[in-house]
C-alpha cells in the first residue's frame, strides 16, 4: 500500500493550476467576497475555484456559495492524508453520534492539498451544514461566522404566482470549475429531469439553466431525460467539455459552448459503463502521457476510463446487449473498495473517502492508478 | 467489547463519585447539590444549562478558568448502542448572563441523549458534577401518512412515488426500508432509483421515489436484465419497515403495507383539453374545480397551474389536490370578479407516469422529432365567472 508521507508537487500541476486561472484575474475572485456570516441553508456538492475559493451547493437554499477558505499557502510538496475513522472524528467535534452524520462531498484544495468534507450534522430538514478541513492529522472546522463570502441563488422554477413552494426542492448534484465558470448540476424532486446552471465567477445573475438531453446507448432509439449525477471538466480537442455520467452508466459529452440559457442540449454518449450501478464521483488525471478518467461507483467499484478517442468517438446510439458495456475502454482498479468520493491531491495521488461494510469511514491518500 | 464495558463502568463510577465525593476545587464544586443546575429552553427554543447560586468570584472563574484545574467541561455520554463508549466533549462556552453562569453549546444538545458537566483537577480524576437527559421533542413515533399515488390500481410504467409522514424524518434511510414484493413474497431488485441526495420536500415531511427509468422503457438493457418493476395484471406489495428514525431519531413502530395491483401502461401525454371545469360564483370563498381526465403529479399540480384574470394578471391564491390527483381546486385570495379567465398550465406538468404536456415520457426520437418544440409552451384554457346578479 502506499506510504509516501511527502512528494513534490509535480510541474504539470502547477500549469495546471495556471490554466484554471487564466479566466479569473489574480485576485479578483477574493475581492469580490464581503466579510460576514455564511448563513448556509446546506452543504452538499464542493468545488475548488483559484485562489483557494470553496464553492459549495446549497440545495436548501437553493444557492450557490464562493467561501474564501484563506488556505492559500501553496504546499512545495503535497502531504499525504490519512486518517482511519474519520467519521467518529467529525462527528465527536459535532458531539452527536456517527449514525446522525451525513458525509455530502469531498473536495482538495489544489494550492495547499488540504481535504475539505462538507457534512450535515443531523440527518433531518433542521441538519446543520459544517465544513471541515482535514490536513495531516488535523480535523478542523471551517468557520462560517466571518468569512469573505458570496452567494448566487439559482434561477427560480416556474411557479404559480403566490403558491406555496414548500415541497418543491432542488437536490444540487455536483459542482465543477473551469476558465472562470462555475457548472452546476441538480435534479429536482418533482420534475424528473436535469437541470444544469452557469454560473459566472464573480457571481453574477444566474441565467436559467441549460437543460441537457441525452441519448443512453442502452436505450436504443428512445430519448429520456435522465438526472446527471457526476461530472468533470474536460478539454477535448482544445475545447472545453463536460463529461457527464448519469445512472447505469452512461458517460456522456457536452461541449461547453453549448451551455446557454434556456438550450436544450444532445449530449453524446461515448462509453457505457454497466448498468445496475450509480456513479458517485470521478476526476480526470494524466500518466505516461495519457489522460484517464477516475470514476467511483455504487456497485461495479472504481474505473479507470481512457480518453483515447473520445474527441471522434460515434455516439452510442444502438443497445449494447445484455451485461454489455462499449465505448470508451476501462479497467476496474483492484484493492479500491467502498469508495464514496475522491479528489485530486496532485498529479500522482488522490484522497478518497471509503466506507467499511460496518459504516466506518476512514480517509486515504492513494496513487492514481 | 471488554474495552467497551470497561468504560462503560467507568463512566458509572464517575457518575456515582458525583453523588458521594467531595470536589477538587473547594467552595465551587456542587458534588452531592445537583439542584445548583437546571436545564432551561431558551428564548430561541435551545436548551442550555445553567449553574445557580454562584458568588461572582466564583462566577468569574468558570466563565475564565486560568488554568485547566477546575475547569468545567461538558461531555456527551455515548448510547448503548454505539462502539466506543468514552464520553465525548461538547464545544461550547460558559457565560455569564444575567448574574448565573450558562452552557451555551455550539451546536444544540441532540435530543434524547444524556451528558455530564465534569470539573477537571491536576491532582484527581475529572468530578462529576451534573447529569442530564435532553428530552425527546415527540413522546410518540413517527407515522407514514399515506404512499401516493393513493390509488391501488398502478400504470405498469409508474414513474414516481411519494411517501408522505407526519413529522420531519431523516434522511439515507429509504434504501434500506423500502421493499416492492411480488405475490409470492419475493422482494424486487432495487425498484427505485438509487441517489445519493434523498429527494426530500424542504419540511422533510415527503418523500419522492423515482422508479428506475431504465426498467420502465420498453427494450432497454436494465429491463431486460431485471425484469419490469411492475408488470400489468400482477399483484404487489409495497412495504416500509418498521424502524425509519425521525430527524431526532424517534422511529416508526409499524411497517406499513400497501397493495398495489398493477393495470396497463399510461403513455398518454396530459391533455388539457379533456379536462372538466367547474366555474366558480363570483363570491368570497368560492372555488374554481378542475376535473383532470387522468391522475395529474399531486406535487406539480400545485405549483405549475396558474390562474389569470381577463387582465392577465396571475391571481394570488390557494390551491388544493384530492390524494388520487383528479380533482384540483383553486380559491383566489379575493373575490372573484365576472367575466373570462384563465387557467394556464406549464408544460412541465406531468402525470405520475412522467408523461407532460403534450410528451410522453417515453418518446420515439424517430417518429416524433417535433414533440419537444410543440409541449414548450404553456397551454391555456379559458373560464368564464359568472355574474351574481
Amino acid at each position: 500500500m502506499f506510504n509516501l508521507r511527502s512528494w513534490p508537487a509535480s510541474a504539470s500541476l502547477a500549469a495546471s493550476a495556471l490554466l484554471l486561472t487564466a479566466a479569473v484575474q489574480a485576485g479578483e475572485l477574493t475581492d469580490s467576497l464581503k466579510p460576514g456570516k455564511a448563513a448556509l441553508q446546506s452543504a452538499g456538492a464542493l468545488a475548488f475555484g483559484p485562489e483557494g475559493v470553496l464553492f459549495v451547493g446549497d440545495s436548501r437554499g437553493g444557492s450557490v456559495w464562493a467561501l474564501a477558505t484563506g488556505d492559500t499557502t501553496k504546499a512545495s510538496a503535497m502531504e499525504a492524508i490519512d486518517i482511519a475513522n474519520l467519521g467518529k472524528k467529525v462527528a465527536d467535534k459535532l458531539a452527536i453520534p456517527t449514525a446522525d452524520l451525513l458525509i455530502n462531498d469531498l473536495a482538495v484544495n489544489p494550492l495547499s492539498g488540504t481535504a475539505y468534507l462538507s457534512v450535515s450534522r443531523g440527518k433531518g430538514p433542521d441538519a446543520q451544514p459544517v465544513i471541515f478541513q482535514i490536513s495531516k492529522g488535523d480535523v478542523k472546522e471551517l468557520t462560517l461566522d466571518n468569512i469573505a463570502h458570496a452567494k448566487a441563488d439559482l434561477p427560480a422554477l416556474p411557479a404559480a404566482a403566490g403558491r406555496n413552494q414548500a415541497l418543491r426542492n432542488d437536490a444540487i448534484t455536483d459542482l465543477a470549475f473551469l476558465d472562470g465558470k462555475l457548472y452546476v448540476a441538480g435534479l429536482s424532486n418533482e420534475d424528473f429531469s436535469s437541470r444544469f446552471v452557469t454560473l459566472d465567477i464573480p457571481f453574477k445573475p444566474a441565467g436559467k439553466g441549460a437543460s441537457v438531453e441525452i441519448y443512453h446507448g442502452a436505450h436504443g432509439r428512445y430519448e429520456t431525460k435522465s438526472p446527471i449525477r457526476t461530472f468533470v471538466t474536460y478539454r477535448i480537442a482544445g475545447q472545453p467539455h463536460l463529461l457527464a455520467a448519469y445512472t447505469c452508466t452512461p458517460l456522456v459529452k457536452v461541449p461547453v459552448k453549448d451551455l446557454t440559457p434556456g438550450a436544450h442540449v444532445k449530449g453524446t454518449t461515448v462509453a457505457e459503463l454497466g448498468n445496475r450501478n450509480r456513479p458517485l464521483d470521478m476526476v480526470v488525471y494524466a500518466k505516461d502521457g495519457h489522460d484517464y478518467i477516475l470514476m467511483a461507483n455504487s456497485a461495479r467499484g472504481v474505473m479507470k476510463i481512457s480518453t483515447e478517442g473520445v474527441a471522434d468517438r460515434e455516439a452510442i446510439t444502438k443497445p449494447v446487449g445484455v451485461g454489455g458495456v462499449a465505448g470508451q475502454a476501462f479497467e476496474t482498479v483492484a484493492g479500491l473498495k467502498g469508495v464514496d468520493h475522491l479528489d485530486k491531491l496532485d498529479e500522482t495521488h488522490a484522497v478518497i473517502l471509503t466506507r467499511t461494510e460496518s459504516g466506518q469511514v476512514d480517509l486515504k491518500t492513494i496513487q492514481l492508478p | 467489547m471488554y474495552t467497551c464495558i470497561f468504560k462503560l463502568k467507568l463512566v458509572l463510577i464517575l457518575n456515582m463519585m458525583f453523588a458521594f465525593s467531595c470536589c477538587s476545587a473547594p467552595g465551587r464544586s456542587f458534588a452531592g447539590d445537583p439542584t445548583k443546575f437546571r436545564l432551561r429552553n431558551d428564548s430561541a427554543g435551545l436548551w442550555v444549562v445553567e449553574s445557580l447560586k454562584l458568588t461572582p468570584q466564583q462566577i468569574h472563574l468558570i466563565v475564565s478558568p486560568s488554568t485547566q484545574n477546575g475547569q468545567w467541561i461538558v461531555q456527551r455520554l455515548p448510547g448503548r448502542d454505539e462502539s466506543d463508549q468514552a464520553p465525548v466533549t461538547v464545544a461550547g462556552k460558559w457565560l455569564e448572563e444575567s448574574g448565573v453562569v450558562v452552557f451555551r453549546p455550539k451546536y444544540p444538545f441532540r435530543e434524547g441523549m444524556n451528558f455530564q458537566i465534569v470539573e477537571k483537577s491536576d491532582s484527581a480524576s475529572p468530578t462529576v458534577q451534573w447529569s442530564f437527559l435532553i428530552p425527546k421533542p415527540n413522546d410518540k413515533p413517527p407515522q407514514i401518512l399515506e404512499i401516493r399515488p393513493v390509488s391501488n390500481q398502478w400504470p405498469e410504467n409508474l414513474l414516481r412515488v411519494y411517501v408522505h409522514f407526519n413529522r420531519p424524518m431523516a434522511r439515507g434511510e429509504s434504501a434500506k426500508r423500502i421493499q416492492i414484493q411480488d405475490a409470492t413474497g419475493r422482494a424486487l431488485i432495487q425498484p427505485f432509483l438509487e441517489l445519493d441526495q434523498e429527494l426530500w420536500d424542504r419540511d422533510g415531511k415527503r418523500l419522492t421515489l423515482l422508479f428506475d427509468p431504465g426498467r420502465i422503457k420498453s427494450g432497454l438493457k436494465p429491463r431486460e436484465e431485471d425484469g419490469a418493476i411492475l408488470e400489468n395484471g400482477h399483484r404487489y406489495t409495497i412495504l416500509l419497515t418498521k424502524g425509519w428514525p425521525d430527524s431526532h431519531g424517534m422511529a416508526t413502530e409499524k411497517t406499513y403495507e400497501q397493495n398495489i395491483n398493477v393495470g396497463p401502461a399510461d403513455r398518454n401525454p396530459v391533455d388539457p383539453r379533456l379536462w372538466k371545469i367547474k366555474p366558480p360564483l363570483a363570491q368570497a370563498g368560492a372555488a374554481l374545480e378542475i376535473q383532470f381526465s387522468d391522475s395529474v403529479d399531486t406535487g406539480m399540480a400545485i405549483r405549475l397551474i396558474s390562474i389569470l384574470e381577463s387582465g392577465e394578471c396571475p391571481l394570488d391564491g390557494r390551491a388544493e389536490i384530492s390524494a388520487d390527483g383528479l380533482v384540483w381546486k383553486f380559491i383566489p385570495n379575493v373575490k372573484w370578479s365576472p367575466g373570462l379567465h384563465y387557467i394556464e398550465v406549464d408544460p412541465a406538468l406531468e402525470d405520475p407516469s412522467g408523461n407532460q404536456l403534450g410528451r410522453p415520457f417515453e418518446r420515439d426520437i424517430a417518429a416524433d422529432k417535433e414533440s419537444l418544440m410543440k409541449s414548450a409552451k404553456p397551454v391555456r384554457l379559458t373560464f368564464v365567472v359568472p355574474s351574481t346578479s
